[in-house]
């Protein structure tokens, strides 16, 4: 009996330890025995967030997205990838929130999410900023429903939270092209003279929708409005003052 | 400083039921969960309570046990959750880090029972915390994710031998309370994450669910000198098990499911090759892969045993140790959490160890 036994174990064994740590249902199929499984689009959307691929991420979910428009748990996720793409550290935030001593200007504050204008040229910053003011457009294609603190949607008062966080961020990076010599990488408050009006009314415009909508850089928000407003002149030359101070 | 309000962005919500069993014996894991043909001790009464007529004496298991699951990346850090571990890095930020890098999921299984030819009787209690990270959580913020499992429960087990024929039919009622908190939080706090170290925060978290339920099941055992065919199949929760009370929990539904294996074997050595196909209606749309469990126990002297399998797609193994009234084991296996294969697999090892004869 044991003649039997024996290569049965020793050949089950083998296979087993072959078999790495893989799963039997992974496509394309390995097992006879096992029908294999394919991801669905939401599956291959997660797992791309979890490695990290944030490419891969935006191609799935703007194609998810356009076959789906009504699939409103997929607007946040795209938003957020467009602000990962922009360079903003999501997972500072999750620190921050418990890290006494943060706060500050806003660009202090915002400055430990938000990607360093070094080594870039004010193309590639703009470009940047390009790519966070998308995440604010996808967030802001939600219908009100989807994105208020009293929505009934269960992530609504998330999409707030999103909206609040990357409009200050798209306003403190505009002012990092204004306090920063792109030819040096280094601060330079000099450069707040270059501020054009329309960069000016840009910038307002980000942190009063950031404070009016409740988020959590409110409160930053509507204090750096005030810091800039208390100087009594027009948004330009205001602005322009507070940069450079 | 600022705050981001956490209060508004905490959803729980009830987990969506699958074919995981609220009671599951380490061995058998080892063996790739395939236990309709072959289980262990107590498990027999929860896999296939038709397998207690095979026993091979009046007398089946009285005792009671305990397992511990951790996954592998975790095990530095449950260390020190343990009693009189440096508060230093049990702090809650330092845990939060942890889950920030790997998951984190640990558990226990109790029960203590007595089961003969004919039936028995069982307590069990099984709670299981995940904990789980993610940069780009469901909303697009980082979000931490908990999954908890707390069954308590008892059995009542009654089997026979069909007369003349080589089959067994045996029934388990069960009485179960439950709960199984889901919960995702936006932006990690600390805080709030550290009180879930503590298994009795967590079942504190949602109010218990209760229900009755009943399980059927077959064997047809054809024993030769060295061979041995066996046959099984099994109705879970025959006619659904309702779950009321407490927090939302899904009911369980009726499952059918079917185990074949073949034991060579000779006085004290044998060797059991087993796979179980569950799910056979697809009441829980459970992919092959999860409701595919194969498996060999290799049993040396009667007192040393070996496993092998497939569990959730993934290997499995382990060994036990039968010192008579003191039964040592592990195992190590791979669990997927979800429908799909690779997408949240978790490394979990198993320590499991029983007194009892």
């Amino acid at each position: 009996m044991r003649y039997v036994v024996c290569p049965l174990m020793v050949a089950f064994f083998v296979a087993i330890g072959s078999c790495g740590r893989s799963n039997l249902g992974k496509c394309p199929g390995s097992s006879p025995l096992v029908k294999c499984t394919e991801l669905t689009a939401d599956e291959k959307i997660r797992q791309a967030l979890d490695q990290q691929d944030l490419a891969t991420a935006q191609t799935l979910l703007a194609a998810a997205i356009a076959d789906e428009p009504d699939n409103y748990e997929r607007y946040p996720l795209l938003a957020a990838v467009y602000a990962g793409l922009s360079g903003f550290d999501l997972l500072a935030i999750a620190s921050a929130s418990s890290s006494p001593g943060a706060g500050g200007s806003i660009m202090d504050t915002m400055d430990a999410f938000l990607p360093s204008p070094e080594g870039l040229t004010q193309e590639e910053f703009r470009a940047k900023i390009d790519l966070m003011g998308q995440a604010i457009t996808i967030i802001e294609a939600l219908p009100a429903a989807f994105r208020a603190t009293s929505g009934t949607d269960k992530f609504a008062a998330s999409a707030v939270q999103q909206l609040g966080i990357y409009q200050t961020a798209q306003a403190s990076m505009y002012m990092k092209l204004f306090t920063t010599d792109f030819n040096t990488g280094l601060p330079d408050l000099t450069q707040a003279a270059n501020l054009t009006a329309e960069d000016a009314a840009a910038i307002m415009g980000l942190l009063a929708n950031a404070a009016a909508g409740g988020g959590a850089f409110a409160d930053i928000a509507t204090s750096t409005l005030a810091s800039i407003n208390s100087l009594g002149g027009t948004d330009r030359d205001n602005l322009a003052n507070f940069l450079g101070s | 400083m600022f705050t981001l309000f956490l209060s508004a962005s905490l959803n729980t919500f009830a987990a969506a039921r699958d074919l995981s069993p609220v009671y599951e014996e380490t061995f058998d894991i080892a063996a790739g969960g395939a236990s309709l043909t072959r289980a262990s001790r107590y498990g027999a009464a929860i896999a296939n309570p038709a397998l207690l007529p095979f026993s091979g004496s009046f007398h089946r298991w009285l005792g009671s046990e305990f397992s511990l699951h951790i996954n592998t990346e975790s095990v530095a850090m449950a260390k020190t959750l343990l009693p009189g571990a440096s508060s230093a890095n049990a702090s809650g930020s330092s845990f939060v880090d942890h889950v920030f890098q790997s998951p984190f999921l640990a558990g226990t299984q109790t029960s203590l029972a007595y089961l003969n030819a004919f039936g028995g009787i069982g307590f069990f209690s099984k709670f299981e915390v995940d904990l789980e990270a993610q940069e780009y959580g469901p909303t697009g913020l980082p979000t931490i994710l908990l999954n908890g499992k707390s069954y308590t429960g008892a059995t009542v087990s009654a089997a026979t031998r069909v007369p003349f024929m080589p089959l067994s039919l045996g029934i388990t009622a069960k009485y179960l309370m439950m709960s199984e908190p889901a919960i995702s939080i936006d932006l990690a706090d600390p805080n709030a994450i550290a009180q879930y170290q503590d298994p009795s925060a967590l079942s504190a978290l949602v109010n218990q669910s209760h229900g009755i339920g009943y399980d059927l099941g077959a064997l047809l055992f054809i024993q030769g000198p060295h061979m041995d065919w066996r046959w099984a199949l099994k109705i879970d929760d025959v006619a659904g098990t309702t779950i009321s009370g407490g927090d939302a929990v899904d009911d369980f539904k009726q499952v059918l499911s079917t185990g074949a294996s073949v034991t060579f074997h000779t006085g004290k050595d044998a060797i059991h090759i087993a796979i179980d196909r569950r799910d056979l209606q697809n009441a829980y749309a459970t992919p092959a892969f999860k409701s595919t469990r194969a498996g060999v126990k290799v049993l040396l002297r009667g007192y040393i045993g070996i496993a092998a399998g497939y569990y959730d797609g993934y290997p499995s193994y382990g060994t036990e140790l039968d010192l008579i009234f003191l039964k040592i084991g592990a195992a190590s296996y791979r669990r997927e959490r979800t429908n799909s294969p690779g997408l949240s697999a978790r490394n979990v090892y198993v320590m499991n160890l029983a007194t009892g004869f």
